[in-house]
């Protein structure tokens, strides 16, 4: 029996979204610069979406190799390629 | 051998002891010709039922490994397609990124800058639509996050 991965190995990551708080003073700041610190908040929120995908595809990884080799059949939740199954 | 003994030494034994002996000695070499036949025919039954029984281990063994590789092949198929689908997931993502980047930069161009470095002559940015954009990417994150706590 292959062994099931501990809770904290599967955690997923969560972003609270913005609410647009507004204080009521208005600074200047260079659109230059600007725009590059919403490039890397862009980035960071993609890799963390990323990541999660691929914390999806372990624990999709983990489930579906577990079933197969303790029932010897591919459970209907788990992708397979098309063709490439074995007669 | 008392007998042989006692013949080579020319004592006379009672002709009765002499018969019982010249009677258990052939008795003797009889059960010992039918034990050792009962031992060889057991030695070869042992022989044979050995071999058998590692002939139908092996073939056990045969079957166990052909189911063995059977579920590697499925587990392998599996694990590349889900490889395929986290990338795509990932292309879809990034794609998306790269879409919002490009509107807050849009945006950005599009509103006027200070004149000649006064400062009361900037127009106000619409930091909502960046807001809703960087919403847009944080939807995305837990979405994914939702779709793989349901792969548990």
């Amino acid at each position: 029996m292959l062994p099931t991965p501990s809770a904290e190995t599967t955690k997923t990551e969560r972003l609270p979204t913005l609410t647009g708080k507004k204080s009521g003073e208005l600074i200047l700041i260079d659109k230059g610069e600007y725009g590059e610190q919403l490039d890397l908040l862009a980035e960071a929120i993609g890799a963390v979406a990323r990541l999660n995908n691929r914390q999806g595809a372990r624990n999709a990884y983990d489930r579906c190799v577990k079933a197969i080799f303790e029932t010897g059949k591919v459970p209907a939740a788990c992708p397979t390629d098309g063709g490439a199954r074995s007669p | 051998m008392g007998f042989l003994i006692s013949l080579a030494l020319g004592w006379k034994w009672p002709g009765w002891l002499a018969r019982l002996f010249g009677w258990v000695v052939p008795v003797l070499v009889a059960l010992a010709a039918a034990g050792a036949t009962i031992a060889l025919i057991y030695h070869k039954g042992e022989s044979a039922g050995r071999t058998k029984a590692e002939v139908q281990a092996e073939r056990a063994h045969a079957k166990t490994v052909a189911v063995a590789r059977t579920d590697e092949r499925h587990a392998q198929a599996t694990v590349d397609a889900i490889g395929k689908r986290v990338a795509t997931e990932d292309e879809q993502t990034s794609i998306l990124v790269q879409t919002k980047i490009r509107e807050m930069h849009d945006a950005l161009d599009a509103t006027p800058g200070t004149l000649a470095g006064n400062p009361r002559s900037a127009a106000p940015f619409d930091a909502g639509g960046v807001r809703d954009h960087l919403n847009a990417l944080v939807v995305d994150a837990d979405r994914s996050a939702d779709a793989a706590d349901a792969e548990r």
